[in-house]
Formats: structure tokens, C-alpha cells, sequence
């Protein structure tokens, strides 16, 4: 039977979708806001069920309609769920202006993108109705929206559709008029059959391609590649022709393409580099020279550190599965990571969530089973109030970045996983589209079904088993680049992972995100001697896929499974109990090969053959120069001037950053995502006082922390570190900075550090625009910043374990370059908040304070630094001590502070104001008299290395000085908290900036996406 | 010690609730025998109410997306419980079983129509608007107050500090009938919970109803995150008390002291 539902909220509820659709429009485009008189969305069904009309309503009435909150339009099915008329007619008419002038947009997803929401209505259908209703169901959801205006024309309706209704890539609008919309046609079951979109039919099953690579020259190769969408190096197609004494197939070329990862930023990765002796070139201050060669740019920077630090609790670093760590006796933990800026760029909301839910998938897929219990974002995005772009290729900056919100708050509700550090860095000369690096750590037990998870070990004749979604087109060539993430099926897979683990039923499990089923096949194949898998046997949603299709499909919601053969019927079983599909494609060989066979589409013939020594050891390594040229002054570039008397001009510049798009309140981001699911964050982005969202207010904190168990009193610590504005000085200094900051993030939040094999790692990731890859110079400044970061970790005696990076196409961009970092410590008791809660409390600066201007956001603000102007300078040693005595492992009194916050954007006046703000407290300090002009900037705004602000209660202040004193670690005191609601800070005895919190308070919560 | 029966808890997993783990814990902590299990399990089984009531003293819903916020938060899970399972939860609790229904857990128990036809409650992940919170949709914490005595859950409670987590769900009453729902709600202590002020908008700053036999309790806040002192979000001015149970356990704990108190032998 064929039905339309249209399903609308009583006007006497806020629109969930009319609501934020005019917030966006009225921030972005005020003109076309006020055009729109009133607006009110709709949910639209069409119905395609094999029921009786007793049945279909019935059954929509006890699925679709809430007699609280809906209205039911239903053409003449159901009219009594309605108003007085029983049709659209009774919204219409709460409209403010009658008669007036009314549209509607309707909206619904293209063929061939999932529609999530059909399932879940006939999976409703089939609880209430207690039936299955078999392939033959179909339902199709969309919505309506219905918008009233005199003066609006097809013109600005069709630029609502397009910019704030609807996304063209993956769904489909069409313009109603107010005579379509009252009509009652639409509902007419001929009308609504006419509408359900078709199935896609079975297609004609496409040959196996075959290309005779002996035979054909380079060019005809190339244009072979080219048309399938393959970006083979020439020197990789010679060593493609030189392992193949026969034809190869399509399929195998997808193989090798997914495998050998041929694209050129990939290629770098593991290109022999050599840096010329300008690029080799480091201030003495910072670390030795680069190199005269690395043997690729992770293995010759980041994994330097590993090898030179090397720690017990690392299980694994940097291999194909996650990166294991020890965390306690029980349990490993597992690390992973995922940078987007394409899927962004098609959907902002889908496109953050396909990144998030990445690395979810490959999160769960760890030793052999883990369960994700935190996640951080960090954002890169264009400045928010950035004029609006012309055209209809671009949204706004606040649009795309809202979108990037919704994406990441809705997969972190959905998936349960706490968000709990991270950053949002705003920059007017990045492009449109934010760049979004994920991350995700998971705990994976160290015994699970009695086999230790750190053992991957699988034997010939074990199965693979496919768990999750069908397999569709998704990430081929030709389909939208962004899919819509199945979150809800995510998240039981991840329960089925965990359900078969404790079973003792899998060996290992491979995510078939990026690489689909042919990454998963070569990593079987090296870990476990060879593979062989029946493309047939993968289950489809579509039929007519090709092998190639199959092979390469990439999707978040899909695993293989490695489970030894008596226990392939329970695995299968379990996941067809649990709503899932299963079902065994292959198994493990011990033949050293790769190989794929498709019988029904392809005969029984091999179309997949490949040695697994071929795809591991033949592809060519590139070689790539590098330099360094001097930075050219760029228009708007800080310039030489000399800055005036900081006693003057500290309050407005203290104003002006604490209300810096970088620097100002994130409030409006972190509290619309979820930090708080799991129940074990114990340092969250913000504290707080006072717990009521109408009175209470909130700072900084420097990063995040978990208890994880409650039998434990340990906890685990993450924070980041960026310094994007000391790339313009020297990359390497950024990627120093950007490492020290993250370690001293850590340490701020309670962080043991030096003592004996404590856990504290490293991570990285950088993303970069594709167009500065074939510039020596570029190249040049993306390796040093990882040798940068890399000096840094080995200096603080904290290896990185992990990373990702990824380029960034189509648009104007940076190199953005993130640290972040992973540490534990023994005791929740010592987390400290960056907030000062006492007055009367001393307050300290620790460090060698060698801060600088150059590079910093005081002179990104002023436009200008001094001409006497410095640059940050690390100190290695002293950072290790002052460190090590935060981090515990020197002196006893370090439990004593009762707040720590970095030094970190702009410096030591920023860090103690933000200190301030949450609690209203006051401050009365004092620092030296007689500093040179530029010093005093330097020192009360400047920006550099292993500077901490800290707070001890008065009658502990002797005890924690004498042992800063016996551990030489630099310190100043500055003075003391107080409950005055005013900063006072005094040139020596000459009050130099004086400043009411609440002033502060208001300029640092002055920005922010729904001002 | 290990002659002392404990009461044991069936915690519900399927796809879409998220919060398990965390409700496992707190009743674990509270001193209950845990079980979680998947709800497709309990329907290939045939799980009638009646076992359920023979097995478990307690029935706990937990919180999280409940799979079909496109139908609205908890619908499938209800309609799977009504239809599939059969239960109606009202004689679970009126032969001595208890339930907690957290979050979308609260929700799914208002489809089921556990405190009446007129109660709702708005959700639509996560992009809702509450009217008068000027768009925005905030994670936090908020301060909750017990009302009247009905509720055997929130027995002895007072003010406490809970998260919230999903500040777009608010409980509505049905709009033409709402005074007289408000006067039964009141009349017979349904409504036993409110928030502080008025941070979401809430119907008359309902944050927990109960049903009429005070043992089946909704609440939309989420105690089981709050059972150590170290989840509030101002702990750090107070690390000595890193190690003390939070606020939120004292519920747990008044459904472990109704099962003693029911296996008393009369004095």
C-alpha cells in the first residue's frame, strides 16, 4: 500500500529545525532573513508497505504520532491526528500574517544515499505490526519546509534550499507552491508510487579489465590508470610492469593503488629527503642541524623519538593497527587518529561526523577488541567574521563551521564517547572549509576471552568474517565523497566487538574504513603469511557491483573479522541477532599471496594474484630536495616599530587578547558537545563555578582528564599543543613549541613525569595544503617542524607513538600542526584546575621565562613587534626539573598548589587573568622594576617555552619555595590571590595595569557563534 | 558477608543506549548483582514480565541516543518493549520490581505511557532549541530538588549536583489538558523531581516523574555519572574528597535499602 506522512510539531513547540535554519541565515545573511515572515518544518514520509490499510494505521499511529507534540497530515488515511481542518491548513494558519504569502521547499536524499531513517521506520513498523516485512518494504523520509513572505521570489527560496535547507550532493529539493501545498494530490497513492525512488536497477556485470602492461607503453598505461582512477607514480608503473610477467587486472590494480596509498603527499611519507644546507640549518638553541638525508619523513622524524626514547610501556608505536600503550595491569590503551578537509568540504555535518566515526571504527578494532572512551577534536577554520563569500559555492565560515559542530556533537551523543580536549584555531587566511583532525583513544584489555591482546595471531584456515553494513559504492569514484554515517549501527558494532572478544571467538579484527576490504586483505596477508577472499560471497546493498567496487568500497559502519572456522556459524549468528550483517568471505593461507576470485561475475579463474612480498617491497621510493628560504615580509606581516609604555597600553591589550577570536571563550563550542557520557571525565575543558548554567561561569582548563576505574585512584591526562603564528618565524620552532606546550599541558593537569617509566606520549598530526607539496621550500618548512617536534619530544623525554596527516585540496590553507599528548597519573587527587580559588593564596611564575614577542599574539594584534624583539628560547634541562617536580617524580610539596595554568597565547598577564575570571578572583602582583621596554612586553605578554602560573596556599609557600630552591627550578613570585574582584598588577611599587574580573570576564566571553 | 542475598539489576543493552556501563557501575557500587543484557536477546527468548519480575528487583533503563531520535528519543525502544516484550512495567512494579528509566531511559518510559498519555517530551538529536534559551543547547550541570515522598528512589535526597546531557529533551504536557495533568501529577506525587530554576524549559521544571507506586522513576538528569565526588566539575577546589561518592549514588543506594528492607523478616 502507498501512503505519505507528513508528521509536523504543534505550533505551541519550538521548530528543531525552522529555529537554528533562521539563526543561521539572520548570522549570515540578514537581508534574506528578514524576507522570511515565518517558517515551520515538517518530516516526510513516503510508504511503500505491504500492509492492509487497517494495518498502515495502526501502525503509524503507534510509530509516527505523539498526540502531545504532532499533527498528523495524511491526506484521508488518518485525519483525526490533525487540527480542525485535518490538513496542512491548520499550520498555515498559525502563520502571523493571514492571508499571506506562503512557499514550501521539500527536500529528500538521492538515490543511492543511505537513508537511515527508513530502516529504523520499518524496523518499528515490524516491532508493533510483530512481522518482518521483507524486501519488498520501502519508506523514504525527507522533510518539508514551509515559509511565508510576501516579497520572497523563486530566486532567494532557491538560495535557502541550497545554502540552509538542504545539501545538492546528497539530496534533492523542489520548489511548492501555496496551491501545492493545500492540495491534497500529493498524498494520492498514485502520486506517492510515482515518487518513491526507484530501486537502482541490477546492472549488467562489467568484465574483469585486463591490462597488458608488458605490452603497452607508459602513456597507454597512464590513460588506463587515469580513466580508473588511479594515480600511479611513472616509476611506480615501471615496477607494476617489472612484478608482472602477465597481464594485470583492474582489481589488482585497486589493490596495489589501496595499498602502495599512490598519491603524491602519501609518496613523501616515505621518500628519501634531502634538505640543502640552508634546510638543515637550526638555531643552536633549539637543536642540532637536520640530517644531510632522511630515509622518509615519519621515519626520519617521529620515530627518531621513539627509537631514542624508548619506553617499556610501548607495545606498539606507529604500526598499520593502533598504537598500543601499557596503562595499567588490566588494560592497554590504544591510540588513534583521522584528519578530513575533503568530506568537510561536501557536507560539513557529515563530513565531520565520517571523520569522527573513522577513527571510532578504527578505535574498536585494537588488540583484538577495544572500547573508546575519549575523544578530541582540534579545528582548524577560517575567522568567523570574515565577510560573506559571493557565489553559491560558498557558505559562510559560522555556517560550515556550525555544521562541523552539529556533525561532531551528534557523533558523540550518538556513539557515547566524551570529548574532552581538543582545540578551535580561527585564521582569516584559511579557506572556507574548516580542516578537522580527529582523534580517539580506546582501552583494550590485556587478557580478553583468556588470549592477550597484544598477541596478534591468527593460523591458515581461520575465516574472515564480514560484520556491520552491506557493501555499497561508497568512497568509489562517482559517488558523493561524503557519506551519511549509520551512527546507531556503529555503536552496536562496536558492542558486537566487544560481545565477541569476551567470548574468546575472534583472533583480530580489520576496519574497512580508508583502503576498504583490499587494505584489509594486504594487512592480513603481511601479518598472517597470505589471504584469499570470494568477492562474491560479501554481502551487497546494491546488486551489479563490480569486484573492484567491492574491493575498494570504504565505509565507517563495516569490519573483518579473523575467527578460527569453528566459530564462524556463532559469530555470524550473533551478528544477525544483534541487526547486522555477517557472513564469512574467505580465509587466512599460508601461500605469501593475495588472492580475490568473484566465480558468479568472473569465473573460477583468480582476478586477484599478488605476491605479498610484491606490494610490501616494490614500490620505489621517492626523492624529494628540500630548502629553506628566508620568509619574504608578506602585506600585514608584523613590522619593526617601538611599542609604547605596557603601564598605559597593558589593560586595552590585555582586553584586546582576551577577546582575540584564539584566545576568547569556547564555551558556546565544548558545551554543545558531549563531555560528560561515560561518567569518568574528572578534568573537563572547562571549570566551572557555581554548578547552574544561569549564574555559574567558567575558564580554561589547560586540558582534559578521566578516571577511568573505580577501583583505581589513577587517571589519564590528554592535552594539545599549537603554535601556527611561529611558523611565519621558523616551522621548527613551531613544531617545539607546539610539542613543549602539549607535555606542559599535561603537566599543568596533574601529569606524573619522571618518574620511573612514567606514561607520558606524543602524538602528531598535520594536514597541508596539496599545492605546497611541489615547493622545496614548503616541503622544506612541513620537515622541519616535525624534526622541530621531534627534538622537543626526545629533549623532554617523551616519544611520540602515533600520527596522521592528510593534504588538504581545493582550497587556500596552511600548514597546521598539532601535538597532543598522552600521559597518566597515579593519583586523581593530584589533578589541579587553572583556576585560583583562594584569595590569600601566593601566586608563582615557574620557569626560566624566556619568552618572546616574535611569533606571538600580542604582535599578531598590534600588527608589529619591537625591533629589539626575541624569539622564544627552550631550556631543556630546566624543563625536565621544573617538570619533574610537577610531575611528581622530585620534592614532595608539589601537592601543595591548589591551581596551575600554562603560559601559553598571549602570556603571563593572559594565563593570570584567565585564572581569575571563572571565580571572580582578584590579584594583587608586583614584578621587577627596570626591565627594558621590549623585556617588560616580553615578560608580561610574551610567548615561549615551559612557563606555568601557579597558586599555593599562603601557609605552604615557604615549604614549596625551598624546594624550588633545592631543585633549581626558576620561579617569581608574584604575589597573591585576593577577593577584591580586581587584576592589579604593579610595576615594582607603580600599579602598571588595574582592571576589574568582571571586565575581563565579559571581553573574554565576548565572542562566539550564536552572538 | 557472602551469605547476605543481593538484589540483582537487570541493566538493559541494545542498539542506540549508550550509558550501560556507567548505570552497571552504580548499582554494582550500591551493592546490587549486575546483569546486562541485550535487548534482542530478551526478545529471541520470549522474556515475559512475569520472569522478569521472579529475577530481577530492579529494571534499568539507561540513557543514550535509544536508536530512533528521527522518531523521537526512545520510540523504537519503547515500541520493542511494548510489542515485542510485552511489558507494561506497572505490574512489574506492583509485585515489588523496580525501575529506573535515565535520560532517553526517562523517555522511553513516557512512550511507554508509564506516567500517563499527556506527557511527552521534545528530542530531536540534539538540534533542538528549548524556547527562551536563545538557541543554544547546552551540556552542563544543573541542581535538581525531590518533591513530596512518593518516590521510593529519591528517598532522603536533597538539592543535588547532576549532569545533563541533553538539554534539547524537555518534558512537555499535552497543551489543552494541561491544568488538570498538572493537578493529578501533583495530587498523587507523581511529579517528584524539578530542577533549580528553570535552565532547559521544562513543563513546570520537570526533571523526574515516578509512577503512582513511587517505584518506577524517569529522570532526565544523570545520577550514574555523579557516583564519584571527582565527575563534579568543581572537585578541585576540594581534592581531599577526590576519593567520596558522589552525589548521585545515594539513589542507587535507596533502591539497594527498599530490597533489604523487603527481605526483613517482620519483626
Amino acid at each position: 500500500m502507498f501512503a505519505r506522512i507528513e508528521v509536523a510539531l504543534k505550533p505551541e513547540y519550538a521548530d528543531p529545525l525552522a529555529g537554528p535554519l533562521l539563526r543561521r541565515m539572520e548570522m549570515t545573511d540578514p537581508h534574506l532573513r528578514k524576507l522570511v515572515r515565518w517558517v515551520r518544518s515538517m518530516t516526510v514520509y513516503w510508504l511503500d508497505l505491504p500492509l492492509t490499510r487497517e494495518e498502515l494505521i495502526f501502525a503509524s499511529q503507534e510509530t509516527l504520532w505523539d498526540s502531545v507534540l504532532h499533527w498528523l497530515f495524511t491526506g484521508n488515511l488518518i485525519p483525526s491526528a490533525a487540527g480542525k481542518r485535518g490538513n496542512v491548513e491548520d499550520l498555515l494558519e498559525t502563520a502571523p500574517n493571514r492571508p499571506g504569502k506562503f512557499f514550501a521547499l521539500e527536500k529528500r536524499f538521492r538515490l543511492g544515499v543511505t537513508d537511515h531513517a527508513s530502516r529504523t521506520l520499518v524496523e518499528s513498523f515490524e516491532a508493533v505490526l510483530k512481522r518482518k516485512l521483507g524486501p519488498e518494504a520501502r519508506v523514504a523520509t525527507g522533510s518539508m519546509l514551509l515559509l511565508e513572505g510576501p516579497q520572497l521570489t523563486e530566486e532567494h527560496l532557491a538560495r535557502i534550499a541550497r545554502e540552509y535547507f538542504s545539501n545538492e550532493l546528497l539530496e534533492s529539493w523542489t520548489l511548492l507552491t501555496e496551491k501545492e501545498i493545500s492540495h491534497t494530490e500529493r498524498f494520492h497513492p498514485e502520486r506517492v508510487k510515482r515518487e518513491m525512488p526507484k530501486s537502482a536497477p541490477a546492472r549488467f556485470h562489467a568484465p574483469i579489465e585486463r591490462l597488458a602492461v608488458g605490452s603497452l607503453t607508459n602513456a597507454e598505461v597512464a590513460q588506463f590508470c587515469k580513466r580508473k582512477g588511479f594515480s600511479f607514480a611513472e616509476n611506480e608503473v615501471e615496477a607494476i610492469r617489472a612484478g608482472f610477467e602477465r597481464d594485470v587486472t583492474d582489481v589488482e590494480l585497486e589493490l596495489i593503488s589501496k595499498v602502495w596509498r599512490s598519491v603524491p603527499f602519501r609518496r613523501l611519507m616515505r621518500a628519501e629527503i634531502v634538505p640543502d644546507e640552508f634546510a638543515r640549518e637550526v638555531d643552536e638553541a633549539l637543536g642540532p642541524p637536520l640530517p644531510e638525508k632522511l630515509n622518509g619523513l615519519i621515519e626520519g622524524t617521529f620515530r627518531e623519538s621513539t627509537r631514542e626514547v624508548p619506553r617499556a610501556w610501548v607495545v606498539s608505536a606507529f604500526e598499520n593497527g593502533a598504537s598500543l600503550l601499557q596503562y595499567d595491569e588490566e588494560d592497554l590503551l590504544s591510540v588513534e587518529t583521522e584528519i578530513e578537509s575533503r568530506t568537510v568540504a561536501s557536507d560539513a555535518t557529515y563530513g565531520s561526523l565520517m571523520g569522527y566515526a573513522e577513527t571510532y571504527l578504527r578505535a574498536i578494532c585494537a588488540g583484538r577488541g577495544a572500547k573508546p572512551i575519549l575523544a578530541t577534536d582540534v579545528i582548524f577554520s577560517a575567522d568567523l567574521h570574515a565577510p560573506v563569500p559571493q557565489g553559491q559555492d560558498h557558505l559562510h565560515p559560522r555556517r560550515v563551521l556550525d555544521g562541523v559542530k552539529t556533525g561532531i556533537a551528534k557523533a558523540g551523543a550518538q556513539l557515547g564517547v566524551p570529548t574532552i580536549g581538543g582545540a578551535l584555531y580561527l585564521d582569516a587566511k584559511e579557506g572556507v572549509t574548516p580542516v578537522a583532525h580527529f582523534s580517539a583513544l580506546s582501552l583494550v584489555p590485556r587478557i580478553a576471552g583468556g588470549i592477550p591482546s597484544e598477541t596478534r595471531e591468527a593460523s591458515a584456515g581461520d575465516r574472515l568474517v564480514i560484520l556491520g553494513s552491506a557493501t555499497g559504492k561508497e568512497g568509489m569514484l562517482g559517488t558523493p565523497n561524503v557519506q551519511i554515517c549509520d551512527t546507531t549501527l556503529l555503536h552496536s558494532l562496536s558492542a558486537l566487538v566487544a560481545e565477541v572478544r569476551d567470548l574468546g571467538w575472534n583472533r583480530v579484527f580489520f576496519p574497512c574504513g580508508e583502503g576498504g576490504i583490499a587494505s584489509v586483505a594486504a594487512r592480513i596477508a603481511r601479518e598472517f603469511g597470505g589471504v584469499e577472499i570470494d568477492l562474491d560471497r560479501v554481502p551487497t546493498k546494491i546488486s551489479g557491483l563490480r569486484p573492484m567496487e567491492i574491493l575498494g568500497s570504504e565505509t565507517a559502519e563495516r569490519i573483518v573479522a579473523i575467527v578460527p572456522e569453528e566459530r564462524v556459524e556463532a559469530v555470524v549468528g550473533l551478528a544477525s541477532r544483534r541487526g547486522m550483517v555477517g557472513a564469512e568471505i574467505g580465509a587466512v593461507r599460508a601461500s605469501g599471496r593475495i588472492q580475490m576470485r568473484a566465480p558468479e561475475t568472473a569465473g573460477e579463474e583468480w582476478i586477484v594474484d599478488v605476491d605479498t612480498k610484491f606490494l610490501r617491497g616494490s614500490q620505489p621510493r621517492a626523492h624529494e630536495e628540500i630548502t629553506r628560504a628566508k620568509p619574504a615580509p608578506k602585506p600585514g606581516a608584523p613590522r619593526a616599530i617601538e611599542w609604547g609604555d605596557p603601564a598605559k597600553e597593558g589593560v586595552e591589550t590585555l582586553l584586546r587578547i582576551l577577546s582575540h577570536p584564539n584566545v576568547c571563550s569556547r564555551e558556546w563550542l565544548i558545551r554543545q558537545i558531549d563531555h560528560e557520557v561515560q561518567g569518568t571525565s574528572a578534568l573537563k575543558p572547562l571549570h566551572v563555578a557555581s554548578v547552574s548554567p544561569e549564574v555559574s561561569h567558567s575558564g580554561p582548563n589547560d586540558g582534559g582528564a578521566l578516571k577511568l576505574k573505580p577501583q583505581s585512584n589513577a587517571g589519564l591526562i590528554v592535552a594539545t599543543g599549537l603554535a601556527p603564528r611561529a611558523a611565519a618565524v621558523d616551522p621548527y620552532l613551531m613544531g617545539a613549541l607546539a610539542a613543549d606546550e602539549a607535555v606542559r599541558n599535561a603537566i599543568a593537569c596533574g601529569a606524573d613525569y619522571g618518574k620511573e617509566d612514567f606514561l607520558f606520549a606524543l602524538t602528531y598530526q598535520f594536514s597541508c595544503p596539496a599545492k605546497d607539496l611541489q615547493d622545496a621550500n614548503q616541503r622544506g618548512g612541513l620537515v622541519r617542524a616535525c624534526m622541530g617536534a621531534t627534538r622537543a619530544a626526545i629533549e623532554l623525554q617523551t616519544p611520540f607513538v602515533h600520527g596522521a596527516q592528510q593534504t588538504i585540496v581545493g582550497q587556500n590553507s596552511k600548514l597546521h600542526f598539532v601535538v597532543q599528548s598522552i600521559a597518566r597519573t597515579t593519583k586523581v587527587a593530584g589533578i589541579r584546575s587553572a583556576d585560583f580559588k583562594t584569595p590569600g593564596d601566593a601566586v608563582y611564575l615557574l620557569g626560566p621565562a624566556r619568552f618572546g614577542l616574535t611569533g606571538s599574539l600580542v604582535a599578531e594584534v598590534y600588527g608589529a613587534v619591537p625591533p629589539d624583539a626575541t624569539s622564544p628560547t627552550p631550556e631543556w634541562d630546566t624543563a625536565r626539573r621544573l617538570y619533574a617536580w610537577l610531575g611528581g617524580a622530585i620534592g614532595k610539596e608539589q601537592k601543595k598548589l591548589r591551581s596551575i595554568h600554562d603560559v601559553s597565547d598571549g602570556g603571563l598577564v593572559t594565563a593570570i587573568a584567565e585564572g581569575c575570571i571563572a571565580r571572580g578572583m582578584g590579584v594583587a602582583l608586583q614584578y621587577p622594576e627596570g626591565l627594558p621596554r621590549t623585556a617588560e612586553w616580553e615578560f608580561l605578554f610574551g610567548e615561549g617555552f615551559h612557563g606555568l602560573v601557579v597558586s599555593v596556599g599562603e601557609i605552604d609557600a615557604a615549604l614549596v619555595e625551598t624546594e624550588f630552591a633545592a631543585n633549581e627550578i626558576p620561579f617569581i613570585r608574584l604575589g597573591t590571590v585576593t577577593g577584591t574582584g580586581v587584576v592589579q598588577i604593579r610595576r615594582g611599587e607603580t600599579p602598571s595595569l588595574v582592571i576589574e574580573t568582571k571586565v575581563l570576564r565579559q571581553a573574554w566571553k565576548r565572542e562566539g557563534y550564536w552572538e | 558477608m557472602s551469605d547476605v542475598k543481593r538484589p540483582r539489576v537487570l541493566v538493559l543493552r541494545g542498539p542506540g543506549i549508550l550509558s550501560e556501563n556507567e548505570t552497571a557501575q552504580a548499582f554494582a557500587t550500591a551493592g546490587f548483582e549486575v546483569h546486562l543484557r541485550n535487548l534482542a536477546d530478551l526478545v529471541a527468548e520470549g522474556y515475559r514480565e512475569e520472569r522478569l519480575s521472579e529475577e530481577y528487583a530492579v529494571l534499568a533503563i539507561p540513557g543514550g541516543a535509544s536508536t530512533a531520535d528521527e522518531l523521537g528519543s526512545g520510540k523504537l525502544l519503547a515500541l520493542k518493549i511494548q510489542h515485542l516484550l510485552g511489558w507494561t512495567l506497572t505490574g512489574y512494579a506492583a509485585r515489588g520490581g523496580m525501575v529506573i528509566g535515565i535520560g532517553s531511559g526517562f523517555h522511553t518510559l513516557i512512550r511507554l505511557g508509564v506516567f500517563g498519555r499527556e506527557i511527552s517530551v521534545t528530542s530531536n538529536g540534539g538540534t533542538a532549541s528549548p524556547a527562551g534559551a536563545g538557541g543554544r543547547s547546552l551540556q552542563g550541570w544543573v541542581k535538581v530538588a525531590p518533591i513530596g515522598m512518593t518516590c521510593t528512589w529519591l528517598r532522603g535526597l536533597g538539592v543535588v549536583d547532576l549532569p545533563l546531557r541533553h538539554p534539547e529533551a524537555r518534558i512537555v504536557i499535552h497543551p489543552n489538558r494541561k491544568t488538570e495533568t498538572l493537578v493529578k501529577l501533583q495530587r498523587r506525587g507523581l511529579h517528584c523531581l524539578k530542577y533549580e530554576g528553570n535552565p532547559i524549559g521544562s513543563d513546570e521544571n520537570i526533571a523526574g516523574l515516578c509512577d503512582l507506586s513511587g517505584r518506577i522513576l524517569g529522570i532526565m538528569p544523570h545520577p550514574e555519572s555523579f557516583i564519584r565526588w571527582t565527575a563534579h566539575p568543581e572537585w578541585t577546589t576540594a581534592p581531599q574528597r577526590a576519593n567520596a561518592p558522589g552525589q548521585g549514588l545515594a539513589i542507587f543506594e535507596n533502591a539497594y535499602q527498599e530490597f533489604m528492607r523487603a527481605i526483613q523478616p517482620p519483626a
